[in-house]
């Protein structure tokens, strides 16, 4: 079934070494900090290489430079703009989200218990999914209007086809022969489904509720640039149409930074959760 | 250890057929296939490969369900899955999100068993196996032979009356097998009463741990014959393949066995 491909595999885990090992901790460490220490020189040597470039290479006009958004950031933290604006965004991200994800997971339950159902509705599903985000949100405005209701149905929407679609694939794989061994012990088909089946689909679904948290604020945002009062993709927006280059880039940058922080916290919740996964075989090259 | 053939089989498998179909394709894998397990004993089956071993093991436990013929436990008809019997297989099958003690707990955990009982089965019958200091491994970070005894070890831990293995040794190494071998028998002398079934294409492994040894034909499998095995125990697995009656007893064995397995090709 095509649902299948969709669904994002799940995480392979990474392993916490041994703490018994104390020289193998100390050595995954110290290469993650040099890791650590390569990636913000190079986002050190990209600024410097903009701030330079802004005026000599390119016109300041266009691309700002990093002391001018610096500036404008401050300056928004002091007026108030950037809390409210990250907080509307959030909201509607959050609000999506938690609203999307438990749908979905119990949809993804449901569907699985019922083969023949899932089969009928599935290529009105890959349908739906398929549409590109930017080309819902003006429906939605007109449904659910201006104001922060529209792009919490958008981050609903995100989250729940990405969860969802995990969460039917997860369950649907379940190893047949770990739900024999535990019936051969004498579990219920209860005791099967809490005990085996959710178990052993959760890096599945797990990593469909770690995805959906990224997209749902993509599609907050997407929603806020097409149409909004409030919020980063309306900040960006409308500093782009008014010619406002440095505000428009700072919108953008409190972006990737609110992406950057995520991602760090739901990879740290995903591998704890998960810890039990084999570590990848990738991870040993990583020295 | 003592087989009590009085009682009464406490397992039988009466005149079973078990059909395959899939895409058109009929498969008989057994065919009149009739067997009695005795009680307290232990009990090899060997055969060529594909000629139905599996399928009987799955239809004592009830995984399969009998084409033709029945199936009875204690003298009474059993349909559906045993649950008074454990089933050891050649995928060790532990569940990956739980560690060693939630694995070995987990037959008495659905059975309802106190949580401080458990936990003391689990960690006796984790040292009895040599694995104490492992309960909270995972099952990525064990050994095919580490994860085996877990294994077996989950399956005794709510004390089935009758274990059936299938082929539990298969993908280890030699050395890896002999060592388990060793160490199922030391674990089944302590439980007095309990029947084992187990499956097998090694011959010397299934003569070195049974009572019996049934050969089966190739498929549609039957019963090619029954070798009780009179080597006395307790048996020391690593020095029996000097023991004259044991060679004696598998060169007999394997000239039927090795017709079987010709007749296949």
């Amino acid at each position: 079934m095509a649902t299948r491909e969709m669904a994002r595999q799940p995480d392979v885990g990474r392993a916490e070494a041994d703490g018994g090992v104390g020289t193998e901790r100390g050595a995954a460490l110290r290469s993650a900090l040099r890791l650590g220490v390569w990636q913000v020189t190079f986002g050190l040597a990209v600024l410097a290489l903009w701030e330079w470039a802004s005026g000599r290479l390119l016109d300041t006009f266009f691309v700002s430079k990093p002391s001018l958004v610096a500036g404008f950031l401050w300056q928004s933290v002091l007026n108030g703009t950037l809390a409210r604006d990250v907080g509307v965004t959030m909201r509607e991200t959050a609000a999506g989200y938690l609203l999307g994800a438990p749908l979905a997971i119990l949809c993804g339950f449901l569907l699985a218990q019922a083969p023949r159902a899932a089969a009928v509705l599935n290529p009105y599903i890959l349908a739906v999914y398929g549409v590109p985000r930017i080309a819902l949100a003006p429906l939605f405005l007109v449904w659910f209007g201006i104001g922060e209701n529209s792009k919490v149905f958008l981050a609903l929407m995100m989250t729940f086809f990405l969860t969802f679609v995990n969460t039917f694939t997860g369950i649907n794989t379940v190893d047949m022969g770990l739900k024999n061994v535990a019936r051969v012990m004498g579990a219920s088909g209860t005791q099967v489904f809490w005990k085996v089946v959710l178990p052993a689909a959760s890096p599945w679904i797990i990593a469909g509720l770690r995805v959906s948290i990224p997209q749902a604020l993509v599609a907050a945002v997407v929603g806020e640039l097409v149409m909004s009062t409030a919020g980063l993709g309306y900040r960006i927006g409308l500093s782009t149409q008014t010619f406002n280059i440095t505000g428009a880039m700072s919108g953008v940058l409190v972006l990737m930074l609110i992406v950057i922080l995520l991602n760090l916290a739901l990879d740290r919740v995903e591998a704890y959760l998960l810890r039990w996964r084999p570590p990848s075989e990738l991870a040993a090259d990583r020295s | 250890m003592t087989v009590d053939v009085a009682a009464g089989p406490i397992l039988r498998l009466d005149r079973v057929d078990r059909v395959f179909e899939s895409r058109g394709l009929r498969v008989v894998a057994l065919q009149d296939f009739s067997l009695e397990v005795r009680r307290g004993e232990f009990l090899s089956i060997v055969g060529p490969s594909g000629c139905g071993k599996s399928t009987v093991l799955n239809l004592l436990v009830g995984l399969l369900a009998p084409t033709a013929g029945a199936i009875y436990f204690k003298d009474r008809q059993h349909r559906g899955i045993n649950t008074e019997i454990g089933y050891v297989t050649q995928d060790d099958n532990l569940f990956p999100w739980r560690n060693v003690l939630g694995n070995v707990e987990f037959g008495m955990e659905v059975r309802g068993a106190e949580p401080d009982q458990r936990r003391q089965q689990a960690e006796r019958l984790i040292g009895e196996v040599g694995l104490a200091g492992f309960e909270r491994h995972y099952r990525y970070e064990l050994s095919g032979g580490m994860r085996q005894r877990v294994n077996i070890i989950r399956t005794l831990s709510y004390e089935p009356e009758v274990m059936l293995m299938d082929e539990p040794f298969g993908p280890l190494d030699a050395q890896t097998r002999l060592q388990l071998q060793s160490q199922l028998l030391r674990l089944w002398e302590e439980r007095a009463g309990m029947t084992i079934v187990f499956i097998t294409h090694d011959l010397p492994e299934a003569i070195g741990l049974a009572d019996r040894v049934v050969v089966m034909t190739h498929r549609p499998g039957r019963i090619k014959a029954i070798y009780p095995v009179p080597i006395p125990r307790p048996r020391d697995i690593f020095s029996l393949q000097r023991d004259p009656a044991f060679r004696d007893l598998h060169d007999g064995i394997w000239a039927v066995l090795e017709d079987e397995m010709r007749a296949d090709t």
